[in-house]
């Protein structure tokens, strides 16, 4: 209740161009947004301007934010979603692997058993998937999107969507399994 | 799979320094401060430039050379005196002309100075012209005891007349002019005149003081002369054209400063403008008036930026500078005028032209060209801003080598007064050798901004300057020298930038 409330204030702060308060809540929650970033973007610098840009939106929009007391840090989390995207529409065109199959319903894979890998090893196999797959695997499986969202968000169908998320799923499961049988890390690579 | 995946990621404890980030993100959210650091960066960047700019015409970019201070002429053609040649004719009062025999134009020990022009004028009957530089120990002079005198005297053997003059000159050495009448009939000239004996030079002296002149001064018989000298034709300097206009190029539709957010290369062209300024040259020239002009410079570099703030350039380096050799000298020359005041007697008029001595101070300009070849590399520490990018380097500069190309344009163009006329100076054209150097190595700072047009396109504008460079030359005039100086030049450029 008092972080909570030590938020608003910081905020009712910032929003009337107090530094120190801008200061706070990016010392705050960048790590956060940060570590989103770095789900997306292969190049630490890109993440970086990942952050940058989603503070600059979050305090050129802040007058804006309306949400309910803790409901900030979602907010600049899907800033920093949203601004990771954009940086990787911007660097190139995202490439969705399309097929003939793509309107068909696929066959999702067993669940992912990520147990044994640690953080940074799950991380760098993520960030090693093809763009496409990529993007809606984080949307849909680590933010929760619906396909209908990622659809909208990406400006592809909610099939393909699909499609692009049990590959995804499914490269991962191949790269996990070998990472299990203690493959070198090059041949994943 | 959603919660288990995010907590599993959010796990990562990944380094993110908040401090370094805050500090860039900062300036980036006000954005009236962001506009005023922006509106400061031009003005800093832009009076900087200006100052610079303004400096080197001031002090960098040559000078008008006539403001120069006249050279003493060396040693060899130092005029000891001047010489009173006899020479009466009785003439016809009718239009003076005038030829002009330049063959004689400059005698001096000085194989600079073999060059003779002949020439003569479509006006030439009466009057002739001629030029020396007379020598020390000259014996046919009549009146050497008056060396060192600023004084023109004019000195009637036939003791007709005495023209005295006081003059004032700058140049000690040639001060006077000796007008020596001289009856060519034989009546009255020379020293066995029957109309006037000769006199002794103290009778000269006094007589001098008491008489004064009559209407003849020397101005007046130079500025009668009206004598064919050679202007100075300006002198066009090689590839003085200026830098074409750059064509219209689009804008950049990336965001200002993302250029630098990644390591970059960039190939960069330059063309620009400069001054060499010497601090010290020991050489052995047989001529005093060394002017550097002005210095071009191209440059083509290769640009690595290793992070935002760092990065490495090589460069190769084309230096071109413009020296002008000139050289003074008093020559002296004699001519014919027509006589105001002749001697009557027995009804017949003698003395009616007398040929005068007078001195002439005459010009030679010689052009040279150095053509320098240098490589270097520097680091360079980059402040990037969302306009422009600014940059600082220091480094070092390597001369690979350097030639001469010259121009010798000998003229005799009068220094005291205006030329009446135009004439083609003598020019010829020589090569140096490929000199070699020493001390190669020297020093360099600058500024550099960059500014991006487009994607890739960046217009350049440096600022640098080459510091103890120490040459030694071979110039194609066939002077030794060696020299140590800086460097000076402001370039504008183009430069390519891809990852």
């Amino acid at each position: 209740m008092h972080l909570t409330l030590t938020i608003d204030q910081t905020i009712q702060q910032a929003l009337k161009g107090e530094a120190s308060a801008q200061r706070k809540l990016f010392e705050a929650f960048s790590p956060q947004a940060f570590r989103v970033a770095m789900r997306y973007c292969e190049h630490r610098a890109d993440a970086e301007d990942v952050v940058q840009n989603t503070f600059i939106r979050v305090f050129s929009q802040l007058k804006n934010y309306k949400g309910e007391k803790g409901a900030f840090g979602a907010w600049v989390h899907r800033i920093s979603v949203n601004e990771s995207l954009r940086v990787l529409r911007k660097r190139k065109p995202i490439l969705f692997i399309a097929s003939e199959n793509d309107n068909r319903q696929e066959v999702d894979p067993e669940p992912l058993v990520t147990d044994h890998l640690a953080a940074a090893d799950l991380r760098r196999l993520i960030l090693q998937l093809p763009e496409g797959y990529r993007a809606v695997f984080n949307l849909h499986a680590i933010e929760g999107y619906s396909h209908q969202e990622i659809a909208e968000q990406l400006g592809i169908t909610a099939a393909t969507s699909r499609s692009q998320l049990t590959r995804a799923k499914r490269t991962l499961k191949q790269w996990i399994s070998a990472q299990i049988l203690n493959a070198p890390k090059t041949q994943i690579r | 799979m959603s919660d288990n995946l995010k907590n599993k990621l959010d796990q990562e404890q990944l380094e993110f320094d908040t401090s370094a980030a805050w500090e860039q993100l900062a300036p980036k959210l006000d954005s009236n401060k962001r506009k005023r650091r922006g509106f400061i960066w031009w003005w800093v960047g832009g009076s900087a430039s200006v100052a610079f700019l303004v400096f080197a015409m001031l002090y960098l970019l040559p000078q008008d050379s006539s403001t120069e201070p006249p050279a003493v002429f060396a040693e060899a053609n130092q005029v000891e005196a001047s010489k009173i040649e006899l020479s009466s004719e009785t003439v016809e009062s009718a239009p003076l002309s005038i030829s002009e025999e330049k063959s004689a134009g400059v005698y001096s020990s000085d194989a600079l100075f073999d060059v003779s022009s002949r020439g003569s004028s479509e006006e030439s009957p009466v009057i002739n012209l001629t030029s020396k530089v007379l020598n020390e120990g000259d014996d046919n002079l009549l009146s050497t005891s008056l060396n060192n005198s600023h004084k023109i005297v004019a000195y009637d053997s036939g003791s007709i007349q005495f023209l005295q003059e006081n003059i004032t000159t700058e140049n000690a050495s040639t001060p006077y002019s000796i007008f020596h009448q001289d009856n060519s009939l034989g009546v009255g000239g020379g020293e066995d005149s029957e109309l006037t004996p000769s006199r002794s030079k103290a009778d000269l002296d006094q007589s001098r003081s008491n008489q004064t002149s009559d209407g003849l001064t020397s101005a007046d018989i130079v500025a009668s002369s009206k004598l064919p000298y050679l202007n100075l034709l300006p002198f066009e300097l090689e590839g003085s054209e200026q830098l074409g206009r750059l064509p219209e190029m689009p804008m950049s539709r990336i965001p200002y400063g993302k250029l630098t957010t990644k390591p970059y290369w960039q190939v960069g062209i330059l063309g620009g403008v400069g001054k060499e300024i010497l601090s010290s040259t020991n050489d052995n020239f047989r001529i005093n008036g060394r002017t550097i002009l002005e210095t071009r410079s191209m440059q083509l570099d290769v640009k690595r930026s290793f992070s935002k703030r760092f990065a490495v350039t090589v460069h190769a380096h084309i230096l071109q500078r413009q020296e002008l050799y000139r050289t003074d000298l008093t020559e002296l020359y004699s001519e014919t005028v027509y006589n105001p005041v002749a001697l009557v007697a027995g009804g017949e008029r003698f003395g009616d032209s007398v040929s005068v001595l007078s001195t002439n101070r005459v010009r030679s300009d010689r052009y040279a060209t150095l053509t320098r070849l240098n490589v270097g590399a520097v680091g360079e520490y980059l402040v990037p801003t969302r306009s422009c990018d600014y940059g600082v380097y220091a480094g070092v500069n390597f001369a690979l080598v350097q030639r001469w190309n010259g121009s010798r344009m000998v003229q005799r163009v009068p220094i005291d007064r205006p030329a009446p006329e135009e004439m083609n100076p003598i020019i010829e054209d020589t090569e140096g050798p490929y000199s070699s150097l020493n001390n190669r190595l020297s020093f360099i700072i600058g500024t550099r901004v960059s500014k991006p047009l487009g994607r890739q396109l960046n217009l350049l504008f440096d600022g640098r300057a080459v510091l103890n460079s120490h040459y030694a030359i071979e110039s194609p005039f066939d002077e030794l020298f060696t020299e140590t100086g800086h460097t000076f030049t402001v370039s504008l450029g183009l430069g390519w930038r891809f990852e």
